[in-house]
């Protein structure tokens, strides 16, 4: 089987931000659903931390193409 | 998110702290150490700001 | 579409060699256009100068004729203003943040010309995927909330204030201090820079991945899976271009949210 550890590495560091991405749109999802008037004022919020969580990620995927292969 | 960077500087911080006394003696344990240490603190702050309430 | 404009560029590298050539970061290096002396200018120096062309323009022109009744374009323009001014502004800073407005709707309208500039059929370059240009509007961003910080609670104030935070038991104050003033001094500006450039790079080099690969699998391979799987590729392709725009908008606006945030924290810290 070939490959490099930066493959495995980009895989593994998909765990946490997926985890969290479902989460913050879990919380989303149950805040628009108790009070659909808070929806547009809890979207902002929700992009935003899709956006903090996803950036682990793609920094993970970032440094496995620069720092190697 | 504060949460994270706390988590990334206690690892750099006492890992670094941990490299410093490993080149000091010249054994490179105290870097795992180091890094354990500072990984165990940052979590430790993590859970007594946000995790308690 | 642009495929073509891709294909014609990269098919003398794709058929000169034995099967693809997979796209990776030498991708993001580029020949000089034309050479100064030392200086080399090239297509990511070319995305940046027309974007602040274009930008410094559309501005200028909207301004000559203030109308009190806005024209098209004075409302277009008006309206990415005001998201800065009454969106971002009041949640994060408050009501003496609009000393700052001019500094974050520069760096909102600047980084989405930058980073949409991805998708622009000719140009297809986001300059922020090479790091100097988010390490540079990082820094500012940094010497900015800091300089804020220490004009508004004094030297001393500012780091006590952010290394000794009020409401945590002392005892663990010499765990906490180091930590807390890594995170906000050295790591803020590192991962404002890296998320902003690792998303870029990424998502150009997903977007090179499946277009040039589309066009390998199209034109070079024989058969019928070579054809399937190049316009499966093609189209993915054209569905990420547009997700890849609103990833583009997204990161531009968590940038200037983000410094925002830095610099309210730095104003109004808990006392």
């Amino acid at each position: 089987m070939e490959g490099s550890l930066n493959m495995v590495g980009i895989g593994l560091a998909a765990i946490g931000p997926g985890v969290g991405i479902g989460l913050i749109f879990a919380a989303y999802i149950n805040g628009v659903a108790r009070q659909p008037e808070a929806r547009s004022v809890l979207q902002g919020i929700a992009i935003l931390g899709f956006a903090l969580a996803e950036a682990m990620f793609v920094i993970g995927i970032g440094l496995a193409f620069a720092l190697g292969g | 998110m504060h949460a994270l960077s706390l988590v990334i500087a206690g690892v750099f911080f006492w890992g670094g702290i941990g490299w410093a006394i490993a080149q000091w003696q010249d054994n490179r344990i105290f870097i795992l150490v180091g890094v354990l240490v500072g990984a165990a603190a940052a979590l430790y702050l993590v859970w007594v700001r946000y995790g308690r309430s | 579409m642009s495929t073509t404009a891709l294909a014609g560029s990269v098919l003398a590298s794709v058929s000169t060699q034995e099967g693809f050539h997979a796209p990776g970061p030498a991708d993001f290096e580029f020949p000089p256009i034309f050479t100064i002396g030392a200086f080399e200018f090239t297509k990511p120096m070319l995305v940046i100068v027309l974007g602040t062309l274009f930008i410094g323009g559309l501005f200028y022109a909207v301004s000559r004729n203030f109308a009190l009744v806005p024209g098209k374009l004075q409302f277009a323009a008006e309206s990415g203003y005001n998201f800065v001014r009454n969106g971002i502004v009041p949640d994060t800073i408050g009501r003496e943040g609009y000393r700052f407005v001019p500094y974050l709707a520069t760096l909102f309208f600047f980084l989405a010309v930058m980073n949409v500039s991805g998708i622009i059929p000719i140009l297809q370059f986001p300059a922020t995927s090479r790091i100097a240009i988010p390490l540079f509007l990082a820094i500012i961003s940094w010497v900015i909330f800091n300089y804020v910080g220490i004009r508004r609670q004094g030297f001393g104030g500012y780091f006590k204030n952010m290394m000794f935070p009020p409401g945590v038991p002392k005892a663990i104050y010499p765990l906490l201090a180091p930590l807390e003033f890594l995170s906000t001094v050295i790591i803020r500006p590192f991962t404002l820079t890296l998320r902003l450039t690792m998303n870029m790079f990424a998502g150009h080099l997903v977007l090179l991945l499946t277009i040039l690969g589309g066009e390998y699998l199209l034109f070079e391979m024989q058969g019928v899976v070579g054809f399937a799987a190049g316009s499966m590729s093609i189209l993915f392709g054209i569905v990420l271009t547009f997700f890849e725009g609103f990833i583009q908008l997204l990161q531009a606006y968590v940038f200037t949210l983000l410094s925002a945030i830095y610099i309210g924290g730095a104003l109004t810290h808990e006392h």
